[in-house]
């Protein structure tokens, strides 16, 4: 049975040619720090550890609650590096029963996302069409000091900040509307010639984010963060490359 | 083609991405895009440029109703 407080975070790099991956891989790092603050016992599979092989280990041996994937994806999938096929509808969407599931990726909502929680998944949240996000150009050496980057991933991630720090996924998704919103406000005070193709992609993203089956799950047990342990063991968790448990 | 684009669809988006200013890239995941890129897709027409039109069409009907 999938254990309550356990996640299993998917992020492949830039590693595999697509320059997406570097912006997510980057921006799951804070995500992961504050499970950790949050005592979620994390499963990392990051790079060349985000494959098929890897994501049915740490199902198995892991056993979380909570799956959060980046990566491409479609209609009927989920890959991975180097586009491996991790999710595939009515092949093994089962093993993700009794579970929570967000997939930041394209698509995947029209098929996959429904098809899992037909077989079983208590919640999904995903989205419908392309996942789009904006970035500088020329882009800065670190992702995480986008600025543009930024209007796009805290809203999208602010599922799964929610989730692990208690709260249901209906208000999970309710709180990325609403953070999608406000920077869609932010961009239009502001007077640069960006604003409005920033403004057009958050829009897009945010009417393309569904929530399907459960609004009522949690995954974790509200608890204060961590006051202990506010460096976070990232390169340790890189250089682990798998299971850190807390 | 996936969504209901009139060329009018086209030809605004595409005059919008030619003012698009080079500062600014799109990521749909696996694909990075430049405003050349961008602008390309458009004129060509790829699911890319529909996904990029309908953008366009969905921010102009947000501006309309504000």
């Amino acid at each position: 049975m999938p254990q309550r407080n356990k996640a299993l975070f998917v992020r492949p790099s830039e590693d595999d040619g697509l320059g997406a991956n570097r912006y997510g891989f980057y921006w799951l790092q804070p995500l992961i720090a504050e499970s950790l603050r949050r005592r979620i016992s994390v499963m990392d599979l990051h790079s060349f550890y985000a494959t098929s092989e890897h994501f049915s280990l740490g199902l198995s041996e892991h056993d979380p609650l909570f799956v959060f994937g980046f990566g491409h994806g479609d209609g009927d999938t989920y890959t991975g590096q180097n586009y491996d096929v991790i999710l595939e509808a009515c092949q093994n969407d089962q093993v993700l029963r009794g579970r929570v599931v967000y997939l930041l990726s394209c698509h995947t909502a029209t098929v996959l996302g429904q098809s899992m929680v037909q077989k079983g998944a208590l919640s999904y949240i995903g989205y419908q069409e392309n996942f789009v996000f904006a970035t500088q150009d020329p882009p800065p050496a670190n992702p995480l000091s986008d600025g543009f980057a930024r209007a796009f991933f805290e809203p999208a991630l602010e599922v799964a900040y929610a989730l692990v720090r208690g709260q249901t996924t209906g208000v999970a998704y309710r709180r990325s509307q609403v953070s999608f919103n406000n920077w869609v406000e932010f961009w239009a005070r502001q007077p640069g010639p960006e604003a409005p193709f920033l403004i057009e992609a958050l829009l897009w993203d945010k009417n393309n984010q569904v929530l399907i089956g459960s609004s009522a799950e949690t995954i974790a047990t509200p608890t204060q963060a961590s006051q202990g342990n506010l460096v976070i063991p990232i390169a340790t968790i890189i250089a682990a490359g798998a299971l850190l448990a807390l | 083609m996936r969504y209901a684009l009139s060329e009018s669809d086209w030809q605004v988006a595409l005059a919008r991405y030619k003012a698009m200013p080079p500062t600014i890239k799109y990521n749909i995941l696996g694909q990075e895009l430049d405003k050349r890129q961008i602008i390309s897709n458009v004129e060509q027409r790829t699911p890319a440029g529909e996904t990029l039109v309908a953008m366009q069409k969905n921010y102009q009907e947000w501006v309309a109703r504000r």
